[in-house]
């Protein structure tokens, strides 16, 4: 055998070799879909597996967005009472509904690499905080990771490389990586249509419901026209927002849209009314209200990066 | 001979380490080890790996050529040779560590028609930059000292891309340093780290280097010096890093510190096996070093994960190095086997071509000044305007481009102009005609690529070529029916629903309905008065005469927004629009009382 | 020199021939929509009448929300249902010979008559009434030719920079103000 043939035949088995590679994970499909009961488990199973918890310390009350570009009007965020809460986790599953969140495998399950966007970190729900200066943000190579002027640390799935330095980076480990294509494994089940699924390969994480927010958003502005000019045409403004429009709020005598009555799935579905959701620059929004009296906490790897979710805990 | 094995040896390692990358292929990151904290694994570690040993094989030939310490032909091509294919074997390994493996090319910062931009703010952005630059650059280098020895012109061309590669070499490793340091990991924050990893690549491809050497049958005492030194360094580094953070691992401790002071035992370095197994020594506690850095979380923890695709990916590194470089020095081989060669052991082996003129140092500085100088001026003009294009673009609203930012691609940008601008002319014109062609088509698929990168792709998608669950059925219906309009004020109902008829304003729509239709009734305020709110709901929900029924389109509430609608639009416009309908007057009063009665 | 220019030239003719190929047309070209024609009709041995949008819109004094009931304030435009149609269509409405087909069809045709693909994808958010709000016409979108109204729609094959040139302010003669232009605002 002459060399050149050796080559070739080595270059057709390297070629070989890696399709075997490939062959031997072939993933089954399943077509029946997981139910509500998978969910349920998971989220027991996850709560068992309880994480160590971050150090608090005191932050501030969060202010105007620090990063350009900044909206003046909003700023969206939580604040989770402590005291309030018993870490039933009601929250988890909620959030899994809302946002589709998969299951994962046996082998990720064991090493705790659940998806949930919300974990029990020491029976604290511990999610994304939404740092204005977000560290994730900055290495993400394609810019996937990003911001909006509202306060919200957005997450662009179809840019996603898969890098996995944003989570890396992340300080409170709250991204979440998709080992798995959840949906050829059956382990996606799509709750909430407004919610697209993710691929396997892409980070994910809290996205504060940003889903509920540009609806409530885009709702407000088809109508805004309408319902101005009806406003002040005739004192009918009371009957035209009969069918629970979204809130008006007024700043400098044009209508702005600042989010009133909106909930994030994991505050509707918290029994205590411990996760309160807001805008913090809405001195009106109950989160403002709440959180002016009390003492605001943040872990401590971010407590310096302004956190839009924070911890209370204590009355001032 | 020795390189035809090692090319054996290289394809057997390739076999299974195939298998391995064809799994974590198809698998995705889930398959090798990776750590809980960080995501990261071992393709991120053998990438570090790799890419040191690549920096060393050019900081042999262009520093020691730059700083007129001359190596023989041999020695400098085979590091050369090393770097070009320890990049290659490198740049797999990022690639794969890649959730999307399709989506790599968002990194380029390159703009496309939406004007996406990569984030700039990034290290992995300018680790990408830098990499590129550094294979094409080393390629260049490499051709050029393959084509001196055939055409005189190249040779003063080696010089002035010696220096440029000189500062290149620092900077791409401390690029690939600020991967890790600029993070928040704990385990990874030093500014010491650059240096860190400059000495560690340095070490581990100098080892890299004696090793291939010593397959050569030879030894160059200068690189093992060295080497010894820099393993000083190394130990250096990690009390300092042990001080620091209490970081401490052992196995890398003990090969890559430990071991390698053999050296100072003459009989084992005068034996080749001797040398060969320090050398792998340090090589491996440098993986190791690597290793335990891309995955910070308990040591134990990592290491206990390390499974078989994490060895297969392993082999799969060491597999296509070797078989690389003995596939390139056989291919190669009347290069290296010049009639200058030394055989045997040298200190300081003089290269023939520099010889020449061994003491006119100063002479030959200004040549490679003035060689340099128009390529310089110009790889500084191409960066600035890049820079000034970069900063200036709005992107989307999502992040602020500092200039600090893109201060890591300022250099290596310089170097890669003002390296083609340096060989591009040169190279053209000893270039045969076959390579022309290729160049060519190669530019133009390049082009091709750039292009369709700009362009981007149309956001069609067919919705029935979702693979997996179909989406829930209580997604909001695409068609009217029911009440599926989800925001619905009066006036917009009003507009969608009653306006084709009855108008925007209240009155009729005169052009639609004098073609088609009677008149339908005048909405004066006194009449709806008269009806009242209720049977006004009757007759929108359940129809008259020649108005449909909208009982299953609109939801009574709506109906009784409608009404009010219906009432403050007649109140507005009730003189005016009897005004202006004098003459219909009749035949409306006419059909109305027609109609009264059904009510 | 020269080799430089030429190396230039091949370089750019292959960008603008990856753009040609690649940059697809606004409008892809689609037989025109035809009652009937969804799957659910299929098994219906309904003749096929072809809709024409010229005669339902502005000659008859119709716009495009009386069908598409969403499309100035709501998420989606929405295709009408078959009452929807019959609201006009129980009437005969015209003595040309056709419409007794269309009557035909029509007494066959399925609750919702129309398949709608949305084109799409998920992870993009649009939402038909706060492009109303802002003055932007249906047909600024929905045509081969920006502001012309056509005959057949359907088909349209939206590329991202089509919106990203909007929202920055480059449109026909500065039609619109700038929009947003984060992610987060039109992505999920």
């Amino acid at each position: 055998m002459d060399r050149r043939e050796f080559l070739k035949l080595c270059m057709t088995m390297a070629a070989g070799f890696t399709l075997f590679g490939c062959r031997s994970g072939g993933l089954t499909d399943k077509l029946s879909g997981p139910a509500l009961k998978d969910f349920e488990d998971e989220v027991r199973r996850a709560m068992a597996q309880m994480k160590p918890g971050f150090r608090l310390v005191k932050v501030p009350m969060p202010g105007e967005m620090k990063s350009s570009p900044a909206d003046r009007e909003n700023r969206f965020g939580m604040a989770i009472d402590l005291d309030a809460c018993d870490g039933c986790g009601k929250c988890i599953l909620a959030c899994n509904q809302e946002n589709n969140v998969p299951l994962v495998s046996e082998s990720l399950a064991k090493q705790g690499r659940f998806m949930h966007w919300i974990e029990l970190r020491d029976g604290i729900p511990t999610m994304c905080f939404h740092c204005s200066d977000a560290p994730c943000e900055k290495v993400c190579p394609t810019g996937a990771a990003n911001h909006t002027p509202d306060g919200l640390s957005a997450m662009m799935y179809k840019r996603c490389a898969g890098s996995r330095f944003c989570g890396a980076n992340c300080p409170v480990q709250a991204r979440k990586f998709n080992y798995e294509d959840a949906r050829s494994l059956g382990h996606a089940k799509q709750f909430n249509p407004q919610v697209p699924l993710r691929d396997k390969g892409v980070m994910e994480k809290c996205s504060l419901c940003i889903q509920r927010l540009q609806n409530d958003r885009m709702n407000f502005k088809a109508n805004a026209g309408l319902a101005a000019i009806a406003g002040a045409k005739s004192g009918l403004a009371g009957i035209t927002g009969a069918k629970s429009g979204p809130a008006v709020g007024t700043m400098s005598g044009k209508i702005s849209w600042r989010g009133k009555g909106l909930q994030t799935a994991c505050a509707m579905a918290c029994p205590k009314h411990a996760i309160i959701f807001g805008n913090w620059l809405d001195e009106s929004s109950d989160l403002v209200k709440e959180a002016k009296v009390r003492n605001l906490y943040a872990p401590e790897g971010i407590a310096k990066l302004d956190p839009s979710v924070v911890y209370m805990r204590g009355r001032r | 001979m020795i390189f035809r094995i090692l090319l054996y040896i290289g394809l057997g390692l390739l076999l299974p380490g195939c298998a391995a990358l064809g799994y974590s292929l198809w698998e995705g990151p889930a398959a090798w080890s990776t750590d809980v904290r960080t995501f990261w694994g071992t393709p991120v570690s053998l990438f570090v790996f790799w890419i040191g040993i690549a920096h060393a094989g050019t900081l042999i030939s262009a520093i020691f050529l730059a700083l007129d310490i001359h190596l023989d032909r041999r020695t400098s091509m085979l590091a050369e040779l090393t770097t070009l294919c320890a990049l290659v074997v490198a740049a797999i390994f990022p690639l794969m560590h890649l959730g999307v493996l399709e989506n790599f090319y968002m990194v380029i910062p390159f703009l496309d028609a939406r004007e996406n931009f990569a984030n700039l703010r990034s290290p992995l952005v300018w680790d990408f930059c830098c990499i590129a630059i550094y294979g094409i650059l080393s390629a260049l280098f490499f051709v050029i000292h393959l084509g001196s020895h055939k055409f005189e012109q190249l040779k003063t061309l080696r010089k002035p891309m010696a220096w440029l590669l000189f500062p290149l070499v620092l900077w791409v490793h401390t690029i690939v340093s600020l991967d890790f340091a600029v993070t928040f990991v704990p385990e990874w924050r030093g500014a010491f780290f650059p240096l860190y990893f400059i000495a560690g690549a340095i070490y581990s491809g100098l080892a890299m280097v004696i090793a291939l050497l010593a397959a050569e049958g030879r030894r160059i005492r200068l690189l093992e010096k060295i080497m010894m030194a820099f393993s000083w360094l190394m130990f250096l580094f990690w009390v300092w890093n042990f001080a620091l953070k209490g970081d401490w691992s052992v196995s890398a401790f003990i090969f890559g510190a430990l071991l390698p002071q053999l050296w100072w035992v003459s009989s084992i370095r005068e034996n080749t096996i001797g040398r060969i197994a320090i050398a792998f020594s340090a090589i491996l506690g440098m993986w190791l070093e690597r290793f335990f850095l891309a995955a910070p979380s308990e040591v134990a923890e990592t290491a206990s994960n390390f499974g078989w695709i994490d060895f297969g990916l392993l082999l799969f590194g060491l597999g296509l190095f070797l078989s690389l470089v003995a596939f390139g020095r056989i291919r190669l081989r009347k290069h290296f086997d010049g009639d200058d060669i030394l055989i045997g052991e040298v200190e300081v082996a003089l290269e023939s071509e520099s010889a020449s003129a061994p003491a006119n140092a100063a002479p030959d500085k200004t040549t490679t000044l003035s060689i340099l100088r128009f390529p310089l001026l110009l790889g500084i003009l191409v960066t600035i305007l890049y820079i000034v294009w970069a900063t200036s673009q709005s992107f989307f609203d999502t992040f602020d481009l500092p200039v600090v930012s893109l201060i890591p691609i300022v250099y290596p940008l310089i170097a890669l102009v003002a390296g083609i601008a340096l060989c591009a002319r040169n190279l053209w014109e000893i270039a045969p005609r076959k390579l022309k062609l290729f160049f060519v088509i190669g530019v133009g698929m390049i082009g091709f690529a750039a292009g369709a990168y700009f362009a981007g792709g149309s956001s069609a998608e067919p919705v029935g070529e979702i693979s997996g669950p179909k989406p829930n059925t209580s997604d909001p219906a695409l068609s009217t029916s029911g009440l599926a309009l989800s925001n619905t004020t009066p006036e917009a109902l009003w507009n969608a629903r009653c306006a084709a008829c009855h108008g925007v304003d209240g009155s009729f729509n005169e052009k639609f309905v004098r073609e088609f239709y009677p008149l339908p009734q005048k909405l004066s305020a006194g009449r709806l008065d008269s009806l009242g709110e209720d049977s006004l709901v009757n007759v929108i929900l359940n129809g008259r005469i020649n108005m449909n029924p909208y009982g299953g389109r609109i939801s009574r509430e709506e109906a009784v927004g409608l009404v009010r609608h219906m009432r403050a639009l007649a109140g507005e416009d009730s003189i005016a629009g009897a005004n202006s309908l004098v003459g219909t007057d009749s035949l409306v009063v006419e059909k109305s009382s027609a109609g009264e009665d059904s009510l | 020199m020269k080799y430089f220019w030429s190396g230039v030239i091949v370089l750019l003719f292959g960008f603008l021939l990856a753009d040609f190929l690649l940059g697809e047309p606004r409008v892809a070209t689609r037989a025109g929509m035809e009652l009937g024609s969804a799957p659910l009709a299929k098994n219906s041995a309904a003749p096929l009448v072809a809709f024409v949008h010229s005669l339902h819109g502005d000659s008859i004094g119709l716009t495009c929300v009386n069908c598409h009931s969403g499309a100035k304030t709501d998420a989606r435009a929405f295709m009408p249902t078959k009452a929807d149609c019959m609201d006009c269509h129980r009437l005969p409405l015209t003595e040309k010979p056709g419409i007794e087909a269309l009557d035909s069809a029509m007494k066959t045709a399925p609750e919702e008559p129309w398949v709608h693909k949305n084109v799409l994808p998920p992870h993009v958010v649009f939402h038909h009434g706060v492009h109303a709000a802002a003055g932007v016409d249906c047909y600024d979108c929905h045509t081969a030719r920006p502001g012309v109204e056509q005959d057949v729609y359907g088909g349209e094959s939206f590329r991202m920079q089509d919106c990203m040139d909007c929202h920055r302010g480059v449109n026909p003669a500065g039609k619109f103000k700038p929009a947003a232009t984060y992610c987060g605002a039109c992505h999920r």
